[in-house]
């Protein structure tokens, strides 16, 4: 059990984490539709400010259910999870990748159905090709290239790794990526809401 | 700053309030990776177990085949192959049919007399198509217990074959004659005795959860297995 669990469930976790994260993103529109969006703005309160508190509340969220998780395969699979640390240092980042590619696909969005539908889809997309819903090791050699793109197998690698006690080393390649694009999508992803909630879009 | 921060208190407060959606989102892949594992495995490398279902034609219902058909009973196989004697060769078509075997083994007539005559003999191997792995498993195994056999019958085939003819005669055998064809057949066993045991390397299996953990672990495994 713990092997098999040890293969799937890190893949398994940072996919739902992205669902979580797109629920924090959701939060936004909800928001709109209720105009206690409207009504933050027209506050003291700033859009970055807005912004940056939806974000962090997001991460905050995708955090504690990666705790949740991690101590739910530990009671139920009696999963080693190494350097706990290290690890959270690691899911901080992924957090990061996850929050900001969702704020980007929602800042895209004209509606919550249609941010929804997109983000589930890049979601499972990722996840698919990653190692979300089947092992790396269990793809064909032409899955596994594809692999190599996806935020979710960066993000296995890192969580591999460091349950199986490797070099620190090994775990800056996938960080920098998953950082890199985590700062970027935030970066465009804030900028594209910052521009629709002042223009009166949301 | 502080903003910020009332901002995020807020929203944690609001979330914690109606904490069911997260509890479900964070229950839901370890209920996913739990069926998964009862699918995939589900147990520690040390735990698996396979066992190899064969199925045997015997024609030829003399010694060597005998001997084969034993083979399921002994040591660490009787835990490890179970063999199903059939009657006819449809019948061991049909357990391959339904997966009930892995491989359908024929053993000709006149085996035993071929074999303790000297002349080559051959056993057909019919591996069921629907399975990829445990076929090649038995073919390997196979191989390995004719090589056995013919080097054995090589050294004492005339020793067993006149103790054969001995034991089929109506009068009870001379108790002199049989006892020299045992010492005969031991003598030329203890001279290839130091050639064979005991075997100068060994296998020692480690468990591959005493040197990695997930994903690399069980592409060793894999690759392991496709060798």
């Amino acid at each position: 059990m713990t092997d098999a669990a040890s293969m799937m469930f890190p893949g398994m976790m940072l996919m739902w984490v992205f669902f979580i994260a797109q629920n924090g993103m959701n939060d936004i529109f909800v928001e709109h539709q209720t105009t206690t969006l409207r009504r933050l703005y027209s506050s003291t309160l700033t859009v970055n400010q807005i912004l940056i508190s939806k974000m962090i509340s997001c991460f905050i969220l995708c955090l504690i259910a990666e705790i949740l998780m991690i101590v739910g395969a530990w009671l139920f699979f009696g999963m080693a999870w190494g350097n706990v640390f290290v690890l959270l240092i690691h899911l901080s980042i992924c957090n990061i990748a996850s929050v900001g590619v969702m704020a980007l696909v929602f800042s895209l969005s004209k509606t919550i159905d249609s941010a929804g539908a997109l983000s589930a889809i890049l979601i499972l997309g990722l996840a698919a090709i990653g190692g979300g819903m089947m092992p790396y090791v269990a793809m064909p050699d032409m899955m596994k290239q594809i692999a190599d793109y996806s935020l979710i197998r960066w993000g296995v690698i890192g969580i591999d790794a460091i349950i199986e006690g490797q070099n620190l080393s090994t775990l800056i390649e996938p960080m920098l990526k998953l950082l890199a694009v985590g700062f970027v999508t935030l970066g465009f992803g804030s900028y594209i809401f910052k521009r629709r909630i002042e223009s009166g879009e949301l | 700053m502080n903003a910020i921060l009332h901002l995020v208190y807020k929203d944690l407060v609001r979330f914690s309030k109606n904490p069911v959606g997260l509890l479900v989102m964070v229950s839901v892949p370890l209920l996913i990776t739990f069926l998964m594992s009862m699918v995939f495995g589900g147990q520690n490398d040390d735990d698996i177990q396979i066992t190899l279902k064969i199925a045997v034609l015997d024609q030829d219902e003399e010694m060597i085949g005998g001997f084969i058909r034993s083979m399921s009973n002994q040591g660490d196989a009787a835990n490890r192959i179970q063999m199903h004697i059939v009657d006819d060769f449809d019948e061991g078509v049909k357990l391959l049919e339904d997966r009930e075997a892995s491989a359908l083994f024929v053993l000709p007539e006149h085996l035993s007399n071929d074999l303790l005559s000297g002349k080559d003999a051959s056993i057909q191997f019919y591996p069921n198509p629907a399975e990829v792995m445990l076929p090649r498993v038995i073919e390997h195994g196979a191989d390995i217990v004719a090589i056995g056999l013919s080097e054995t019958l090589n050294l004492i085939g005339d020793e067993l074959g006149q103790i054969i003819d001995m034991a089929e005669q109506d009068e009870f055998p001379n108790s002199w004659a049989a006892a020299m064809l045992f010492y005969s057949s031991m003598q030329k066993v203890e001279r290839i005795r130091t050639y064979v045991f005991p075997p100068i390397i060994q296998v020692d299996q480690i468990n591959a959860s005493d040197y990695v953990v997930s994903a690399s672990r069980a592409e060793i495994v894999m690759e392991a297995d496709d060798d």
